[in-house]
């Protein structure tokens, strides 16, 4: 190019001055001060802002440190009592996500085919024009179920103002979310078990521990505060066992790993209560006075689950289940931990029911260094709820017929949209969420995402291209959690409230807008009046109400410090010894079948009658009346129901017991169970982007018993395939002894095909020229094998029951 | 040289900055593309509306993501050693500095500093300010813009801008962005190996 070329050029530019002038990005006018040409960063304050992690649902307390309006470093936020000032491997890459170089920072509409890839940006008018074009006709038209909204992690305020006000006001409850591929069984044991659910294992303060198939140390649903107590409980001798196909860190770090045939956990726990009654170790006065179930009743029902029996089953020796049944028993008190290794099976839920009567056998039930029910804070906003009457499509029941799927079953609403017999929705929503990828049967997944004919129009709220984005219509970039306003409310581990909030380390990036505000942008504009303008108003508002916020100090406070809990509070436990004021007994009627009393009509019976649960007030034990094990999602009564009869009136064992798995019934010579796990790096979907993270775990090898490769001449680092009924993936080997000979495990979190360069590889390493790559692979994803079946419970997702075959590739 | 012609070549170079600064701020409009039209040089433009829309695609693709990740940050493409290419990094708040110690501010927040639209925008500004200088026969002034527009060339545009254009001109499925790469490239190249500073 010339001088000459460039002089026309720039004539030619010169004239864009006087046409279609663009408001510059660049304010002010330019004015060299002397000394101008020293820019070096120098001197600079660093801004500590506490606030809320949400790399995963444990939402632990930290402080972003900002210098010079730059994140530069996330720590943990000492003044919470469930973290202490401890945050994980995650919660520190968090810098990686709210600065991740592939951040979509623009609303995008698709054009061309779905899935093709092809993007152009749209101002965020244009977009919501469209989206509210269409949620106002299917409104107008007397439809607004049609409209769905799907969540992954959505919670505290986040998920108040989008679930409690938004679409309410709007009029849909067709609202999925994903609960049912994390721990919805256990949730569903425990709601027909004890009523609400979310269970505490109160570590810091056991004697013994217990572990069916969890993996506290690397990842848990309340993992650092879990995993610190833990620890602190191992460095004081407190002994850990721990069952499970692998050897997991948490295995590794127990006194013993015992190994287990996967699927039957449950008849070592069955096995476990029965040498505890055998030997009449069993506190009796907790069974008698709380449970449904007597003593006796027990002991006839658990006859045939003997120690020999469960060896057979499940390979452990019948010797070693009776010496821990013993040991359990008897070092008081004692926690029985239980997760997905336990409940992600056919009738999983029921698994956990198991875990649950063990712990009440020996009365463990609530009390400190035993099965905790949760404590967490109330946060209360001045705002009063629409008054409306949404309606749904019935569509978060599954295809199976599960009996109280409570958390919903989430990972067969494709498989209900494809079959259509409840209708499909027209406006297709999913926030945070990634339902491609998180699910098993990827393909099926993208195959409905992509047919327009299932789905019409599907909108993304991301701030990432995951692998369901890159197959919707419309992308609505949400800020990240570092950029957000959310009331917090996390149980605790130590069952004492604790108030936190997340507010805005730094502004948010680009044209991202947190999704709470467009929601209000969107009711705005389809002429719905919510009672807030904005959710940092919200947040203000619940700081401002609460009364424990609000004395000491509200707003302020909290944007200052982050948290507060009550110095001087007492854990909470045995809430079930409460009595029930007489006052509170007016009006309440007694069900002499259950002894509940509850607010129903003259001759209803309470279990039956629709959402009876809603009316109870107590549970008559004795002559009192106690608040008890007061139900939550379903009919159960105000005790501890180990004998279940809304499980009998679905035709379930009204008992935990033991039934094998179908699948694992029709394995052939040479087949394998495949299980997957979580690694300390990263969460299930949604930190590969993390280039900190990805760094550190980016390839997630099967891992397979030495004699198991042996028999199939697979070696350490050979390229294996894996068959199963669903599809088939090329792998590699990780020979190890620290796996089952019947099991291939293989981890979930890496394996991406989207979420940006570091999670897809799709970019080219290196990042500095002329440098060798620091990886370059990026696992395989396991889902692609996986059904998407469901627990006839809970309609919990079956993680661990996938049966496959392996040869060498 | 006069100052006539001075501040002539000034204002010819800002408004090449200023081109590229658009062309990098979002999809070309149709004044754009007339623009580049009667300057003759040989690009390829797309015509008509479903022009005007491949040309978005290609613009989103290259800039926005998704698509091959290119990313139009310095701090994604500038990370030294060891450091992760993210966005505001330590380059970014440099930029964000040096903006400032030229009495100017980011306006528009929803732009990070050192995006290529901005980074050209803030030499556009510079060069602007510089051919005043020259008009009003201010030679110090001058001088010292011209100052300033070479240590931001070498420190940050001028360093970063030929790895981006390595990849922009590799991902390309248009031929349109590859060549206005490869002509911001060539006119960045010129301005730092000119002793004026300038083409």
């Amino acid at each position: 190019m010339t001088r000459r070329s460039f002089f026309k050029l720039g004539a030619a530019a010169a004239t864009l001055a006087t046409i279609g002038v663009r408001k510059p990005i660049l304010a002010g006018a330019v004015e060299l001060k002397s000394g101008w040409a020293d820019v070096s960063l120098k001197g600079v304050a660093r801004t500590a802002v506490p606030s809320s992690c949400w790399q995963c649902v444990v939402r632990d307390g930290i402080i972003g440190y900002v210098e010079d309006g730059r994140l530069v470093k996330i720590e943990g936020n000492p003044n919470l009592l469930r973290t202490s000032g401890v945050i994980c491997a995650r919660g520190q890459a968090g810098v990686n996500q709210v600065y991740d170089p592939d951040r979509i920072l623009y609303p995008m509409r698709r054009v061309g085919a779905r899935g093709e890839g092809k993007w152009k940006r749209i101002t965020w008018d244009d977009a919501l024009d469209e989206l509210t074009a269409r949620l106002k006709k299917l409104r107008d038209d007397g439809t607004p179920e049609k409209f769905m909204f799907h969540y992954g992690r959505m919670k505290g305020s986040d998920s108040t103002i989008v679930t409690g006000f938004f679409l309410p006001a709007y009029g849909t409850k067709t609202i999925g979310n994903h609960t049912s591929i994390c721990e919805g069984g256990k949730w569903t044991a425990q709601e027909l078990t004890w009523g609400k659910h979310y269970d505490v294992f109160d570590v810091s303060r056991s004697k013994f521990i217990l572990n069916f198939g969890c993996n506290p140390l690397e990842a848990h649903t309340n993992h650092v505060p879990f995993a610190q107590r833990l620890a602190a409980a191992l460095g004081s001798g407190v002994p850990l066992v721990t069952f499970d196909v692998r050897l997991s860190n948490t295995a590794a770090k127990s006194r013993e790993w015992i190994p287990i045939k996967p699927g039957t956990d449950k008849a070592v726990i069955l096995a476990m209560c029965k040498v505890i009654l055998d030997e009449g170790l069993q506190d009796t006065a907790f069974i008698e006075t709380w449970t449904t179930a007597t003593v006796e009743q027990l002991k006839e029902h658990l006859k045939k689950y003997t120690p020999k029996w469960a060896e057979k089953v499940s390979g452990v020796p019948a010797s070693t289940i009776t010496r821990l049944a013993k040991e359990f028993a008897t070092t008081k008190p004692s926690v029985c931990v239980t997760y997905r290794g336990l409940v992600a099976h056919q009738e999983g839920a029921d698994g956990e029911r198991a875990s649950l009567m063990l712990e009440a056998l020996c009365g463990n039930i609530d009390v400190p260094g035993g099965r905790a029910r949760a404590v967490g804070p109330k946060w209360v906003n001045s705002y009063k709820k629409p008054d409306a009457k949404p309606k749904a499509l019935a569509l978060d029941h599954g295809i199976e017929h599960c009996a109280y799927p409570t958390h919903h079953v989430s990972h067969q609403i494709f498989k209900v949209i494809k079959e259509g017999k409840e209708g499909r929705p027209d406006v297709y929503m999913f926030y945070c969420h990634n339902p491609v990828y998180v699910n098993g049967e990827c393909q099926e997944n993208i195959d409905v995402m992509k047919d327009e004919t299932l789905l019409p129009f599907s909108v993304a709220v991301t701030p990432f291209m995951s692998e369901s984005a890159a197959l919707a219509d419309l992308i609505l970039p949400d800020v990240t959690y570092l950029e957000r306003w959310t009331l917090d409310d996390m149980a605790s581990h130590d069952q004492i409230s604790e108030w936190y909030i997340r507010q805005p380390i730094v502004k948010p990036l680009g044209e991202s807008r947190q999704f709470q505000d467009v929601c209000i942008d969107i009711a705005k504009r389809l002429g719905i009046d919510l009672p807030f303008n904005s959710s940092e108003e919200f947040i203000k508002d619940g700081c401002e109400n609460t009364p424990e916020i609000k004395a000491v100090g509200g707003f302020e406070y909290m944007k200052k410090y982050g948290a507060w809990y009550d110095k001087n509070a007492k854990g909470k436990y045995r809430k079930h010894e409460k009595e029930v004021k007489p006052e509170d007994l007016k009006d309440a009627i007694l069900d002499e079948k259950t002894g509940v009393w509850w607010k129903g009509k003259a001759g209803e019976d309470y279990t039956t009658t629709k959402d009876a649960f809603k009316k109870y007030v107590g549970q008559k034990i004795g002559d009192k009346v106690y608040v008890g094990f007061a139900p939550d999602a379903v009919n159960k009564s105000g005790k501890f129901e180990i004998y279940s009869t809304l499980l009998k009136m679905k035709g379930h064992e009204p008992m935990p017991s033991y039934e094998p798995i179908a699948e694992h019934e029709a394995m052939k010579e040479g087949e394998l169970h495949l299980t997957t796990f979580k690694v300390a790096f990263h969460t299930q979907s949604r930190t590969a982007n993390c280039k900190w993270l990805t760094e550190i775990y980016h390839d997630n090898p099967m891992w397979i018993n030495p004699k198991t490769a042996a028999a199939r001449g697979i070696a350490n680092g050979d390229k294996v395939r894996l068959k199963s009924p669903i599809g088939e993936i090329v792998t590699t080997a990780r020979v190890t002894e620290g796996i089952h000979p019947q099991v291939v495990a293989i981890s979930m979190s890496v394996g991406h095909w989207e979420y940006g360069r570091y999670a897809s590889g799709k970019e080219v390493f290196p990042e500095v020229e002329g440098e060798k790559p620091t990886w370059d692979t990026f696992g395989k994803h396991p889902n692609w094998l996986i059904a998407n079946k469901a627990d006839h419970i809970s309609g919990q997702m079956r993680w661990n029951d996938t049966v496959v075959t392996v040869e060498k590739a | 040289m006069t100052p006539e012609v001075e501040e002539e070549t000034a204002l010819s170079r800002a408004a090449l900055y200023g081109l590229f600064s658009r062309l990098y701020r979002e999809a070309p409009t149709a004044e754009i593309l007339d623009a580049l039209k009667a300057a003759d040089m040989e690009l390829d433009i797309p015509s008509g509306g479903q022009g005007m829309e491949e040309l978005a695609v290609e613009f989103t693709r290259l800039f926005l993501g998704p698509g091959p990740h290119i990313s139009p940050y310095e701090s994604v493409h500038a990370a030294a050693t060891g450091q992760p290419a993210l966005l505001w990094g330590p380059q970014t708040s440099a930029v964000r500095r040096f903006i400032e110690a030229m009495g100017l501010s980011i306006g528009d927040e929803t732009f990070i500093p050192d995006h290529v639209s901005v980074e050209f925008e803030l030499m556009q500004r510079l060069v602007e300010r510089e051919a005043r200088a020259r008009r009003e026969e201010d030679v110090a002034m001058a001088e010292e813009c011209l100052k300033a527009e070479r240590k931001f060339l070498s420190e940050h545009l001028g360093a970063w801008f030929p790895k981006f254009a390595g990849k922009v001109a590799g991902a390309a499925r248009l031929p349109f962005y590859r060549q206005v790469t490869d002509l911001a490239a060539d006119f960045l190249e010129k301005e730092e190996g000119d002793e004026r500073g300038g083409i």
